[in-house]
């Protein structure tokens, strides 16, 4: 019972002293809240759309798998020879079943000139029945089972996937085309898929269809993709080795969720990085609630000093402003679930193309609402809420019950903790310095983005000391300039240092991630012109039309480069083969090129600053280049001898440079053409880079390979502007949510300056009421605060930019390249900082008004009464 | 002769219901026409420039502890009319292998099937023209010489291994090389038996290995286009007397109620000699009808045959009476094939003897496909 009465005391004072508080500084409140929900929601909709993405990848993978519980995979190229089948018939003997499967994405034409990529599935109809994971929707009503030998002969066409059948409204005997390579394929419907099974794998974009259809329609005839096993589970291991030896080292037998895994290990880099990112609205948000949870406690030192004369004790104050807290974190996490799951389907477009583009192809469309992220998200808003409010809990704690009657607060203190903070900074700078240079760990930054954090804590600490040195010299250069309200202005910043500081750091924190996103993108961006200008010196730029339509694996046949080359107006043509293949457990690409022709006509980069000629001229035989991404992901340099799988074998590699490459983060490795076709048995050409005559215009050779070629193959032609631009665009798209994300981050960092010139005004209320009484007009105090709200937003930003530079430096040389591998200029993008300064300023100063009019309205007797 | 109907039926979905764009006219096969010279051991092997094929094997066996199991093994092939634009897969449907495995076992009163459907291209089955070898999956079929036979099958339950010894040299059916099975030109076959097959081995039951001897019966047929439109099913007896003579019979049912007049037989005495039997030798009738409740279909039982010519009056009655098979995964047909047993009076002298039935057309599903 006095439990009960105690709680019931407990909740009123809750209620009394917390929500009527809340309620009577809504702005602040609402401010605070927005600080959270914001933070909350881009955290929660960059998890979901991640998520979305793994589960996707996972799920289908399981789909296809079904039960099988072991995989035969190629372990380069797309697939591997069908004669190793004849080679598993023993496996049946041992009470396993297996059945291949033919894979590879198509192209399909929807309407006019448009088209999607999709994947196609050829399995074998007639395999045993645990390996059945589809089901056929019965479109007549004879009953006839799907599986009898007539229904398999119904089915010699294609299965086609619920989701793709009802938007293109695809039924029994419609023909569809498909864009495969450089080729037109047409095939009839002959069913339509349920959404059980198999049928969902793919989103339910998908086609099904027997074995030889599959072959026929992929030009890939003798060639499987993998083999799906169901062995018995006590055997798989067992199965697993004898396979293993038994097998050519060009494939590898796993369970299929290694293929998860190995996916999960490959676009941990691109996940992780959006997650930090996103971090950082939750982190400036954190600053917000810290600066807020400041402010209420010392505007409100005589209520708590009451509080304590009551009886309460220095535990039950604790916990009531942490209950405030976390009252403050509970409603905007709430809400912050709420907005971003409303945004989450946004966020999941702006990845997914970068994951469909350097990962795996699967249709993204909508987010799946993961229970666990909601959760983690909700309870990261309330958590970081909560840590945020413990100084200023501790603070409170710490008022005595004789402070009741007094006004002054912290401020007195503050000096005395100037020295201390300053020193903890450079304890910060210092562990930011040695962090910087450690190396990644699993090929995620972790140190550097500990050094960044790190560093953004040193810049807090040390703010109190910056001020308070630099205040002053401000002050002496704005009394000429401005009057005696801006020297007025800067010694009552001056004075409430703690504040001050808070606001400060707060809102130059949220500028330097602005800067530094900005300059990391900028430089990126212009690294990419910059190579794509020097690298990229064909004229023309030819690939089949279903690789524009997102198939990855499209291909021109071998006799093409001929017909190319005896095009008028072409001085030469350079074909480029490239397919998967797996180094040290991670995907990367192998990649043939004619380095006769790259000596000649290509202009490659290389880290050891070699020439493109002396470089391609080495290149023979089992010599490599790699690119800078692949040097790094597998720490491998030149010099170096890499074991890479060929069809015919691991082959040793030379590496004799590393070039520089933007194309992916997997990372390249290129040999001579010859090679490539003789050990990859692969003659097919995934593109062509033209050179054209001198004296001939690229557009009209552009126009007579049309005229010349397209009667016997599907293709896209880009000249090289066109390609430079499209490269951009795609740069674009990938770094879409990186923008969105910093420029949440800014707004939370703007809301944090408002908030922080609130609570000065409302703390300055005593002073401008003196102030009034002595004679400065309303006017003269409106014109204080602004330049108190200017002052605040200009060392927010000079220290923000200061900062911001060296977060950039951390993010291109640290962050970025042990997470991706690319060598990036460092430019810096002025006129965007001119910008970004100038609104700051301007929403500085905007931001002041509200408090301004507060503050010029304040009644001077009221407290010259009080004082 | 009896999976003529089964496998020719089959071929029929091929043309019927392979509607594909672009598909050309129906790929020619060669037809069964008179004149055929069979030669031994070459034509043990397939034959893949006819469209149908089967390799059909029956049995009584005898295990060492006293038990009586029936057995059917049979391998089919087939070929589809290919589609011109999937020459260049190795895994083209243009010869589709089926199996069914089936054992009455008279014990316990169990009748249990098995099937299988695998194309070539995956090394999971194959009947190869050079070689008498016949597999699909672990099931199979081989001529280890001339007058030996390996056989291999398993499902469920059941295991066999068996060496069939040839006592008899082959009977080729009908007339001048063919078996007609209607009026119109290569509307035949080509159709040989070993009609007395002496079986050892052994039949693993639930993982008990147990020793078995017996008789066995082995079909090969080929052909291309059997059957006419108005036949809807068959009935066909391979009958093997104490005495050393077997007997072949098959009735082709019209729809119309009636009996084909290429229903045939052939007689085969102990010393290998045989003799063809034309429609009007031989009368068969049933004395009861038993009704499948998986298929709904009514099957004759009981069987009087008689053959004046022969002096020759047997009754056939089935070992169990549900000895159905209801292939739905391979050949999609339901028929009923079983063992009997067999007693009969040749010039006032008892007799006895083994046989194995098959009966087709009787189940509704069945008729419906048609």
């Amino acid at each position: 019972m006095r439990e009960f009465d105690h709680f019931l005391g407990a909740l009123s004072l809750f209620r009394k002293f917390v929500l009527r508080d809340c309620l009577h500084n809504y702005v602040r409140t609402v401010i605070t809240i927005c600080g959270i929900t914001l933070g909350v929601s881009v955290f929660l909709a960059i998890g979901l759309a991640n998520k979305t993405a793994l589960s996707s990848f996972h799920d289908t993978v399981d789909r296809v798998a079904g039960k099988a519980n072991l995989e035969i995979r190629p372990l380069t190229g797309r697939s591997f020879d069908q004669s190793i089948l004849t080679g598993l018939t023993w496996l049946e003997m041992a009470g396993a079943v297996y059945t291949p499967i033919i894979t590879d994405d198509v192209v399909m034409s929807v309407g006019d000139d448009k088209s999607e990529p999709i994947q196609l599935l050829a399995v074998d109809y007639f395999a045993d029945d645990a390996f059945k994971g589809y089901e056929v929707a019965d479109s007549d009503s004879s009953g006839e089972s799907p599986t009898s030998l007539n229904g398999v002969f119904k089915h010699l066409g294609v299965l086609v996937g619920h989701a793709l059948a009802s938007e293109h409204k695809l039924s029994e005997g419609d023909k569809i085309e498909l864009a495969v390579d450089d080729r037109r394929f047409e095939v009839q419907v002959s069913g339509v898929l349920t959404d059980k099974g198999t049928g969902a794998a793919y989103g339910g974009r998908l086609l099904i269809c027997d074995l030889s259809l599959g072959q026929e329609i992929l030009d890939l005839p003798g060639q499987v993709s993998q083999v799906e096993i169901i062995s018995p589970p006590q055997k798989i291991e067992l199965l697993q080795e004898k396979l293993k030896s038994e097998l050519p080292v060009s494939v590898t037998v796993e369970p299929a969720s290694t293929r998860t895994s190995q996916i999960e290990k490959m676009t941990r880099s691109f996940e992780y990085n959006l997650y930090a990112l996103s971090f950082i609205a939750l982190l400036v948000g954190m600053f917000l609630i810290y600066n807020t949870m400041a402010i209420t406690v010392i505007r409100r030192r005589p209520e708590l000093g009451t509080l304590r004369i009551l009886g309460l004790s220095s535990r039950n104050i604790l916990s009531l402003i942490l209950a405030e807290a976390i009252l403050f974190g509970a409603v905007g996490s709430l809400l912050g679930l709420f907005c971003g799951v409303l945004i989450a389907d946004w966020a999941l477009q702006a990845v997914a193309m970068t994951y469909q583009r350097l990962y795996f192809s699967l249709p993204l469309d909508s987010v799946r609402l993961e229970p666990v992220i909601l959760l983690v998200a909700f309870l990261t808003g309330v958590g970081l809420t909560t840590v945020a409010a413990v100084p200023a809990a501790l603070e409170a704690a710490a008022v005595s019950p004789a402070e009741a009657t007094r006004k002054m607060s912290i401020e007195l203190n503050i000096d005395r903790w100037t020295l201390p903070f300053a020193m903890v900074a450079f304890v910060f700078f210092g562990l930011s310095a040695y962090s910087s240079t450690l190396p990644a760990l699993a090929n995620f930054p972790f140190f550097g983005y500990f050094s960044a954090l790190t560093c953004v804590f040193g810049v807090a600490f040390l703010m109190p000391a910056l001020l308070k040195r630099m205040l002053p010299v401000l002050g002496r250069i704005l009394y000429p300039l401005m009057g005696l309200e801006s020297r007025l202005a800067v010694s009552s910043l001056g004075r409430t240092l703690g504040r001050s500081s808070v606001a400060v750091a707060t809102l130059s924190i949220g500028i330097a991630m602005l800067i530094s996103l900005a300059i990391m993108i900028g430089s990126f961006r212009e690294t990419v012109i910059d190579w794509a200008r020097q690298t990229l010196v064909a004229d023309l730029w030819m690939r089949p039309a279903s690789s524009d339509g997102g198939s990855k694996n499209a291909r021109f046949s071998a006799h093409m480069e001929s017909r190319l080359a005896a095009v008028t107006g072409v001085e030469a043509v350079e074909p480029w083969t490239e397919s998967d293949f797996e180094y040290a457990g991670m995907k990367a690409t192998l990649g043939g090129a004619r380095f006769d022709l790259v000596e000649k006509y290509s202009n490659l980069n290389y880290l050891s600053g070699r020439s493109n000629r002396e470089v391609a001229s080495s290149i023979r035989g089992k010599s490599c280049i790699v690119s800078e991404s692949f040097s790094i992901k597998h720490g491998v340099q030149a010099g170096d001898t890499i074991e890479v799988p060929f069809k015919t074998g691991l082959m040793p590699l030379y590496i004799q440079d590393v070039y520089y490459d933007y194309v992916n983060d997997t990372g390249f490795v290129v040999v001579n053409r010859d090679f490539y076709r003789k050990n990859m048995k692969d003659d097919g050409i995934n593109s062509f880079a033209i050179f054209v005559k001198k004296g001939y215009e690229p557009v009209s050779v552009r126009k007579r390979i049309f005229s010349e070629l397209s009667g016997q193959s599907r293709f896209v032609v880009r000249t090289t502007g066109e390609l430079r631009e499209r490269i951009l665009e795609i740069f674009d798209q990938t770094f879409a949510v990186t923008y969105a994300l910093h420029a949440i981050s800014i707004v939370v960092a703007i809301l944090s300056v408002m908030n922080a010139l609130f609570a000065l005004t409302e703390e300055s209320r005593r002073e401008f009421g003196i102030l009034k009484y002595i004679g400065l007009p309303a006017k003269g105090i409106k014109k204080m605060v602004l330049t108190e709200a200017g002052v605040l937003g200009l060392y927010g930003c000079v220290f923000g930019i200061m900062l911001g530079f060296v977060l950039s430096l951390l993010l291109i040389y640290v962050i970025n390249k042990q997470s991706f591998g690319w060598t990036i200029r460092f430019t810096v993008p002025f006129d965007f900082i001119a910008q970004t300064f100038v609104i700051i300023m301007f929403t500085s100063i905007a931001s002041g008004l509200i408090p301004a009019r507060l503050a010029s309205a304040t009644q001077a007797p009221e407290v010259v009464r009080s004082e | 002769m009896n999976k003529i109907i089964s496998v020719s039926i089959l071929a029929l979905f091929l043309l019927v219901m392979i509607d594909l764009p672009g598909a050309e006219a129906a790929r020619t096969f060669k037809k069964a026409l008179p004149g055929y010279k069979f030669s031994f051991p070459r034509d043990h092997g397939s034959h893949d420039q006819f469209k149908t094929e089967w390799w059909y094997f029956t049995g009584h066996l005898k295990a060492d502890s006293g038990e009586d199991y029936g057995f059917e093994l049979t391998f089919f092939r087939t070929a589809s009319d290919e589609r011109p634009s999937d020459k260049a897969s190795a895994f083209r449907l243009d010869n589709i292998y089926l199996a069914h495995f089936a054992v009455t076992d008279k014990a316990r009163g169990k009748f249990s099937f098995f099937e299988k459907l695998n194309r070539k291209g995956l090394g999971l089955a194959d009947a190869r023209e050079d070689f008498p070898l016949v597999f699909n999956q672990s099931w199979s079929m081989k001529f280890a010489d001339p007058e030996t036979i390996i056989l291999s099958a398993n499902g469920g339950d059941y295991k066999l291994d068996l060496v069939l010894d040839s006592l008899k040299k082959p009977v080729v059916h009908g007339k001048d090389g063919v078996s007609q099975k209607a009026s119109c030109k290569g509307c035949a076959s080509h159709y040989y038996s070993l009609s007395r097959l002496s079986a050892r081995g052994v039949l693993s039951v639930a993982d008990k290995p147990v020793f078995v001897r017996g008789n066995a019966w082995m079909d090969h047929e080929f052909g291309s286009n059997q059957l006419t439109d108005n036949q809807v099913g068959w009935d066909w007896f391979s009958i093997q007397l104490d005495d050393n003579r077997e007997i072949m019979l098959y009735v082709m049912r019209r729809a119309d109620g009636g009996i084909d007049e290429h229903s045939s037989g052939t007689v085969v005495y102990a010393d290998g000699r045989h003799r063809h039997l034309a429609r009007n030798e031989f009368i068969i009738k049933s004395d009861r009808i038993w009704q499948s409740k998986r298929s709904g279909g009514k099957y004759p039982m009981g069987w009087n045959i008689s053959i004046p010519s022969e002096a020759l009056s047997m009754k056939l009655s089935p070992v169990m009476d549900d000895q159905e098979l209801a292939t739905g995964k391979s050949t999609g047909v339901t028929y009923w094939e079983g063992a009997a047993s067999v007693s009969a009076i040749k010039k006032g002298e008892k007799q006895s003897g083994k046989a194995y039935i098959e009966m087709t057309g009787y189940a509704e599903r069945f008729r419906k496909k048609i």
